[in-house]
């Protein structure tokens, strides 16, 4: 019962923090996906179960709260949460390297989502430069931090 | 496990695809369901684009209004100008004591020496040579050579001009005379002459007529000799660039 008490908590903070405090911390006009954050720690980390109906969860309200088919961002994280528990046995989880690959989940991300935007090429390519790119790049150093914690709590432990 | 794991993954993979249908299905394009929404993520940076679009856009609007508006103000300007004109060589016409022709000055006359202009009226009009020819303001020169429908008048401002001329005022009477500025000649060093003092024809030559408007003196000094005045006279005329002048009749 903890540990759902505690998967909520997660799940209404990464909504607050993506919908209300994205402006807070910003780089270009990026600012961190708690999110996908969220469910790459979920998933990797914790249970592929609770990754999954989370990404579910979250999909389908973040993208309600933002007017878009709420199926869109259900459907692009449970399809990343299969992916990544395809590849959670491949990599070495403890080791900050493998936060590249949440950088690169948010960067494919955020390319799905521009390309759904109708968008210029010209535009597409500075929407990259300054929002994708950034957005990835400050999801991984969050999830540096993160995954710093982690370990000092599996240490403990 | 898994099995149950991919299972679910696909009854939730369904259930997106039925909203997201459900969603395009709603008389709604897949733009608007997207391209809006990520406009107000991308909020910022679109806002700043689309200003600056908006900015772009009406500033090329405000300067196309300028345009027309400048031209239309020019154009308002040049009538403006043209009644003016037309109203003054009306009134100056009803206002003259003897006849006038009204001419339009059509060209200057290329090669001549002193400076002469090519007028619209000739013989047709009544226009014979040695006519004098004035301006709204001051009397302009003569004419020198009358055709069929145009003439040649010649300005006062030569060398070969020599008028009888008189201050109005004191009516000392001098020859007038062009040598790149007009002089009022053969006025003794008593003779009352004050700057400001208008000057006009004494009607004494054959070709202008009594008390028409000449110029202004501007300057009196001693000749040279000590003998006479050198008065510098400013016509009221333009020689540069008429428009109109009268010959009269």
């Amino acid at each position: 019962m903890k540990k759902y008490f505690f998967l909520f908590i997660l799940f209404v903070l990464s909504l607050i923090l993506v919908i209300n405090f994205s402006d807070v911390i910003k780089l270009g006009s990026g600012s961190v996906d708690w999110i996908l954050l969220l469910i790459y720690f979920l998933t990797i980390y914790w249970n592929k179960w609770y990754g999954l109906i989370t990404a579910f969860l979250l999909g389908l309200f973040y993208g309600n709260f933002m007017s878009l088919p709420a199926g869109f961002y259900s459907l692009m994280y449970i399809l990343i949460v299969v992916f990544l528990y395809f590849v959670k046995r491949r990599i070495f989880k403890k080791k900050y390297q493998s936060l590249f690959l949440l950088f690169m989940i948010v960067f494919s991300a955020g390319i799905i989502e521009l390309a759904f935007l109708s968008l210029t090429i010209s535009t597409f390519f500075r929407y990259i430069l300054v929002s994708v790119l950034p957005e990835s790049i400050l999801t991984a150093l969050t999830g540096v931090v993160v995954l710093f914690i982690i370990k000092i709590y599996t240490h403990e432990k | 496990m898994d099995r149950k794991f991919f299972i679910l993954t696909g009854i939730l993979i369904i259930f997106s695809l039925t909203m997201i249908i459900m969603d395009l299905n709603n008389e709604m394009s897949i733009l608007e369901n997207f391209v809006l929404p990520r406009y107000l993520q991308f909020s910022r940076i679109n806002d700043f684009f689309d200003k600056r679009r908006e900015m772009k856009d009406e500033v090329l609007t405000l300067k196309k209004e300028i345009a027309q508006l400048s031209y239309k103000q020019w154009q308002w300007k040049s009538l403006k100008n043209e009644n003016e004109r037309l109203r003054a060589i009306l009134d100056f016409k009803n206002e003259f004591p003897g006849e006038l022709v009204v001419c339009e000055v059509l060209n200057k006359v290329p090669q001549a020496v002193n400076r002469s202009f090519f007028i619209s009226r000739g013989h047709e009009s009544g226009i014979e040579e040695d006519d004098a020819v004035i301006g709204l303001k001051g009397i302009f020169g003569k004419i020198i050579k009358a055709g069929e429908n145009n003439s040649i008048v010649q300005t006062i401002a030569n060398y070969n001009i020599s008028i009888s001329a008189v201050d109005r005022r004191s009516r000392e009477a001098g020859i007038l005379k062009w040598d790149r500025n007009f002089y009022l000649e053969g006025l003794p060093l008593y003779a009352d002459i004050q700057i400001g003092d208008t000057v006009v024809t004494s009607g004494k030559g054959s070709v202008f007529s009594r008390g028409l408007r000449i110029g202004r003196i501007i300057s009196v000094d001693k000749e040279k000799s000590d003998y006479s005045l050198r008065v510098i006279v400013e016509p009221f005329e333009n020689f540069r660039n008429p428009e109109v002048v009268f010959v009269i009749k």
